[in-house]
Parts: C-alpha cells; sequence; structure tokens
C-alpha cells in the first residue's frame, strides 16, 4: 500500500540553531546591530517560538510583535533568511540552516528591533475606502436588513477578503522601496476588492482614490506582494484587473451599477437574534 | 493637467505603444520585407528616385510626425513614470509632470519643423 503523501519532512536534524536578530534601539548612538542566540530547537518549532524562547530566557530585551501564533493576526511580520515571513508559520527546521538572520520588515519606519511601524500600510488602507459605501446615506448609516449576495457574485472577491494586513506585501514591493506614495498592493487589491462587489455602491469614490500619479498605474507586476503573501491572495493580479476596471469606468462603462437587493432581517431557525444596539445611527 | 486623470494619460501611453508597434511593423513590411506591402522589389523600393519620391509625399511627412508624437508621448511618460517614483511629493510631481510636458513638445515642434523643411526640400 502506497505511503499517503504529505510534506516532505526537513533532511537538517540540528539540537540548536544561531538566531542572528538586527537589534535596532532609536535611543543608542550604534542604533542597528546584529547579535546572536542560541536556540535549542524540536520538530514543530517556529520562528516565533525560538523569539519567545530568546526573550523568556535569554533576552528580555529583545523586541517584537505577535499574538495570535497561527497566521490570523498578521503581527509578526519579519524578513526572515532575506524573504518577508510571519514568524509564526515558519518551521525552523524547514528553513534548513544553521543560522537564521531575522530582520525588521523594509519599508516601514521602524520603532524598535523587529517592530515596525504599520501606521502607512493602514494609512493607505483607508484611502481606498475599504467598506461598503452605499449611496443612501440612511441605509449606510444604519442597515435595515442583509444584503443578498449569490455565490459566484463571492466568488469574484472571496480570495482578496483573506487578507490579514501583515504588510508583508508592501515590504517586498520594489515600487514602495523608491515611492513611498504608491498605494502598494494591499490598498490596491482591497479596491479591486469592493469594486467588484455586487453590495457595493461606491466606484466612483473608490476609483478616484487609485486612479491618480501614485496609485494602481504605477504597479510594475513584479509579483513580489503575491510571492510573499502568507494568505495566498494574489494582490499582483487583482492590481491588473483594477487597472481594467478603471480603464472601462473612465470610458463610460459599468458606471451605474445597481445595488444588491435588500433582505429584511428575520429570525432563522438556530440562528441567535441581533444584539441590541448600543449607539444609535447618527449618534 | 489636471483635467485628465492618470488612467486617461495611461490609456494615451497604451495606444502610444501600439501606434510606435505598428509603424515599426509598416517600416519591416515596405523596406525589410520587399513585395509583402509594397508589391515591388526590394531594390526598386530602395532605390534613390523611390526614396525621394517618398520624402515628397506628403502622407510620408504626416505619417513621420505622427510616429514622432506617438513615440514621444510613449517614451516621455515611461520617464515621468520613473521619476514620479524617485522624486515624491506635490511639488516635484508638477514639476516632473510639466517639464516632461513641455519638454516633449518643445522637441515635438523641432521635430515637425525639421520633417516640413525635408519634404520641402525634397520638392514636396
Amino acid at each position: 500500500m502506497a505511503k499517503p503523501e504529505g510534506k516532505p519532512k526537513p533532511k537538517l536534524k540540528l539540537e540548536t540553531v544561531t538566531f542572528k536578530v538586527l537589534r535596532y534601539d532609536p535611543e543608542r548612538a550604534d542604533r542597528a546591530r546584529f547579535a546572536s542566540y542560541q536556540v535549542p530547537v524540536r520538530e514543530g518549532m517556529t520562528v516565533l517560538d525560538g523569539l519567545i524562547y530568546i526573550k523568556e530566557e535569554l533576552d528580555g530585551s529583545l523586541t517584537y510583535r505577535a499574538s495570535c501564533r497561527m497566521g490570523i493576526c498578521g503581527s509578526c511580520g519579519m524578513v526572515i533568511q532575506g524573504r518577508p515571513r510571519l514568524a509564526c508559520q515558519t518551521q525552523i527546521l524547514e528553513l534548513e540552516s544553521e543560522v537564521i538572520q531575522i530582520e525588521p520588515l523594509p519599508n516601514y519606519p521602524n520603532i524598535k528591533d523587529l517592530v515596525p511601524d504599520l501606521e502607512p500600510l493602514f494609512a493607505k488602507h483607508r484611502q481606498v475606502r475599504p467598506y461598503l459605501i452605499r449611496q443612501d446615506t440612511k441605509e449606510q448609516e444604519g442597515p435595515t436588513g442583509e444584503y443578498l449576495q449569490s455565490p459566484e457574485e463571492l466568488e469574484r472577491f472571496l480570495q482578496l477578503s483573506y487578507c490579514i494586513k501583515c504588510g508583508l506585501c508592501l515590504s517586498a514591493c520594489p515600487t514602495v522601496a523608491t515611492d513611498p506614495e504608491f498605494l502598494g498592493p494591499q490598498a490596491l487589491a482591497q479596491a479591486y476588492r469592493f469594486l467588484v462587489d455586487s453590495r457595493d455602491e461606491g466606484p466612483a469614490e473608490r476609483i478616484a482614490a487609485v486612479d491618480t500619479e501614485h496609485g494602481c498605474w504605477r504597479c510594475h507586476f513584479a509579483g513580489a506582494c503575491t510571492e510573499v503573501c502568507p494568505k495566498g491572495v494574489d494582490p499582483a493580479q487583482a492590481i491588473q484587473l483594477l487597472k481594467r476596471k478603471v480603464i472601462a469606468y473612465s470610458l463610460g462603462f459599468g458606471r451605474r451599477k445597481r445595488a444588491a437587493p435588500i433582505s429584511p432581517l428575520r429570525p432563522r431557525p438556530g440562528i441567535p437574534k441581533p444584539p441590541k444596539r448600543t449607539v444609535e445611527p447618527g449618534a | 493637467m489636471m483635467w485628465i486623470r492618470e488612467s486617461g494619460w495611461w490609456l494615451g501611453f497604451l495606444i502610444a505603444g501600439l501606434v510606435g508597434f505598428a509603424f515599426l511593423a509598416i517600416h519591416l513590411g515596405v523596406f525589410h520585407l520587399p513585395g509583402l506591402l509594397s508589391g515591388r522589389p526590394g531594390s526598386e523600393v530602395l532605390s534613390f528616385p523611390a526614396a525621394m519620391e517618398r520624402a515628397r509625399s506628403p502622407s510620408t511627412a504626416a505619417s513621420y510626425i505622427v510616429l514622432l508624437g506617438a513615440l514621444l508621448y510613449h517614451g516621455f511618460y515611461g520617464l515621468r513614470g520613473l521619476l514620479l517614483e524617485l522624486f515624491p511629493g506635490r511639488a516635484a510631481r508638477r514639476a516632473i509632470t510639466w517639464g516632461a510636458a513641455l519638454i516633449g513638445m518643445a522637441v515635438f515642434a523641432y521635430g515637425t519643423y525639421t520633417t516640413a523643411v525635408a519634404a520641402r526640400l525634397a520638392g514636396g
């Protein structure tokens, strides 16, 4: 009987690995320097586990950001062995090296050690209005029901909605490296995600945000964003589709977007009622 | 230059590239693959009287001007894109856009003038 195929086991059997971490202290004269730590490893241990070991056992001053430890929160993005990755998703033994070099994400201001300031990512994300826009302002402020959507309509953007805003794509993007004003793969992919959402009525506002000198036209399709995305999102493709959408819109196609029908809220078996409002619309 | 959105300039860039490509295809068809488009043998197409006849033709001069405009636009838009990435900021953005437009138009005017003079000297 054939063995079930699984992930190939790492060839390297190591008892300890050296973590070579780029330390950065904004208050010190020698601001950036590499520090080495010996970390005992066992199968299944991630780079984040190694960093936790260093902080708890070797050097409490090491600073990094992490939360969920399961690739959901997007907090522990860092450059591991020259490639942006999530520390919690990177197995130490799969790197197959006795020395693991860890640096903070590039293309962001650094706060301390492995903690980048992700504010540029969130600011760019806000610019593309990453929420459903309804032309009826009353409906926008206080939705009266569910917006119906077919599985086919959902399929158009589902992959893009897996974005966890970890910021790896911006750190890998060569255009962001030279042009800090470029909106970047994360925001542009999310702009496309909402443009093709059948429940959205705000293409004009969103296209105005991306159809600029530093918007979608500056993407040269390097594809680095897609290469590093830990959730399998394909921002590079989304940006090319966004360009097509913007050109079609500027030529007058797709301007009259019909809103998805609203279905009034009604209790369904097995699904509890929504809680009462704590804040009234417009308060 | 704010009356046209970036998508308009980018679409122009795409069309200018296609125009350049079409002219290249015509040039190859007429001069380097004799008989394909002109229907005449190569020695005849490249002979001095044939070259002078083309130089006198207003349609040749007009096509050169269209080609010049398309390639200048395509090239300067690309250069502007490069510079915008290297020099961010609102002031730099305006300076780069206007600089590229003015230099491009000046070169286009000079190229158009020399094309017209050349056609005239050829007897057109």
